[in-house]
Parts: C-alpha cells; structure tokens; sequence
C-alpha cells in the first residue's frame, strides 16, 4: 500500500514538473526561452515519473529496463536541444536584442 | 564492460536459462570486439574507468542535486508573476584537454535546466542562459573542478 501511495506522489511530482514545462512554453516569447523551458524541465519530469514506476515495479528486470531508459533519455536530450540552440543562433542575426553576451577570461 | 553488456543482455532478457547465457557470453564478446575495433574502445579506458569509479559515483550525485536544484529555479521563474528574465550568452574556458571530459561537461551542463551549450571550440564553451542568475560562477563550478581531477588521475 505505502508503495503506491509514494509512487503516485513521484508520478504526480513528474507530471507537475512537465505541466509547468508546458505553461512555460505558452508565457514565453523568445525560442531560446521557450526551449530552456520545455527540452530541459524534460529531464526531471520524466525522470520522477519513471522513479515512480520503478517503485510500483518492485527490484527485476523491468527496474534495468526502465533505468536505462532514463539514462537514454538524459543521454539524448542534451544533443537535441544543443544542435536546435546552435542552429538558431548561427541562423540569427538579432541575436544581441534577445540576450546579453558576456565574454570570461579575455576571450 | 564486458561484464555490464552481459548483464544488460540478460535484463533485457529478463530471466536466466542456460541458453541465454551461453549466447549472453557469445553476443557480448561480439559487441565488445566492434567496441574495441571501432569505437576505439580498450581494455585501458575500462582500468581508467574503475580508477575512476567512486570520482564517476560522486560526479553523479552532484550531477542530480544540481539538476534539482536548477529545475526548482526554473519553475519558479516560469510561476513568477512578472516574467522579468535576462537571458545571456556566456563564453568561457574550461581547462580540460580530453575530448571526453568536455563532452561530459558540455552534456551535463546542457541537462541541468536553465542552460544550454550552444557551442563547443577547444576549450571554450559558450554557453545560453535563461537567466543571469543560472549562469553566475559556471566558469568554476563543482563539475569543472570534479572533472579537473578526473583528467589529473588519467595522465598517472
């Protein structure tokens, strides 16, 4: 019984984490903003929710399964939200009205 | 990593028969072989890795509570009532010398919420922010300096 009560919490966390990815989404302008937002708020959200399933399945397989799931996830998740941000500002011309550059260690 | 394919082969498999042993053994020396020939994978990165273990264990707790942290700063941003954000692009270096070990850094502050790698050029990053605050001290943070060490203990 405790078992599903606190995978329910975890699930529940998770969704909140993605609910917020997605008003995020809608409240701000700029792309780069927007995907801050939503790629990374990613991470955590599907991460607790699949916390939470591990916890309903017990230790088997299924866990390994679903462990290395999440790792593929946080593994593929950094590439694609590197090559959009890249893209879009080498394909940007107003990139300086959008945000502040700041330059460390003389570059 | 030969032992960790096998053990993969049979989670995936999820049960132990003498059969899925006998081809687990099999299909991961295969797997192993393409690694080694060409991956350029070998048997000194694996002692390399288990020099590093407890370092790798410990770069992944960090790795966590800062993503939680991050996160919970992001979702107050997006809740906030006025949305009064500066959002900058930082340029830094980052004295690392393995292609890895930047890889690494680049992934883990890409998945840490509130900033992204745009770009990767030798030893510079540069790196977007959802707000100036997120990016403050990321040119010497935990992750520079777990990974400076990392890259010490590689050259003994």
């Amino acid at each position: 019984m405790i078992k599903y009560i606190l995978s329910a919490i975890f699930i529940v966390m998770g969704i909140v984490v993605l609910a917020t990815a997605m008003v995020g989404n809608f409240r701000f302008g700029y792309v780069l903003n927007r995907m801050q937002v939503g790629a990374t708020s990613d991470t955590l959200g599907a991460a607790l929710i699949i916390i939470g399933l591990i916890i309903v399945s017990g230790f088997n397989a299924t866990t390994v399964k679903l462990i290395v799931m999440v790792m593929f996830l946080w593994f593929a998740n950094p590439v694609s939200s590197h090559f959009l941000a890249r893209t879009e500002i080498i394909t940007n011309e107003n990139i300086m009205q959008e945000c502040e550059v700041v330059r460390h260690d003389s570059i | 990593m030969y032992v960790l394919l096998f053990l993969l082969w049979i989670a995936l498999n999820g049960r132990i028969t003498a059969e899925i042993v006998a081809f687990g053994v099999v299909i991961a020396a295969a797997v192993y072989w393409f690694m080694c020939r060409f991956l350029e994978y070998s048997l000194k990165s694996d002692i390399r890795f288990f020099k590093n273990f407890f370092r790798t264990l410990q770069y992944m707790f960090v790795l966590l509570v800062e993503i939680v942290k991050s996160s919970f700063a992001v979702i107050k941003i997006v809740f906030s009532k006025k949305l009064d954000i500066q959002p900058q692009i930082v340029f830094f270096e980052a004295p690392l010398k393995s292609d890895f070990l930047r890889t690494i850094l680049a992934n883990s502050i890409t998945l840490t919420p509130g900033t992204i790698t745009v770009d990767v050029d030798e030893n510079r990053f540069c790196i977007h922010a959802l707000d100036y605050t997120l990016a403050e001290g990321i040119e010497d943070s935990v992750f520079v300096h777990l990974l400076m060490k990392m890259e010490e203990s590689y050259n003994d």
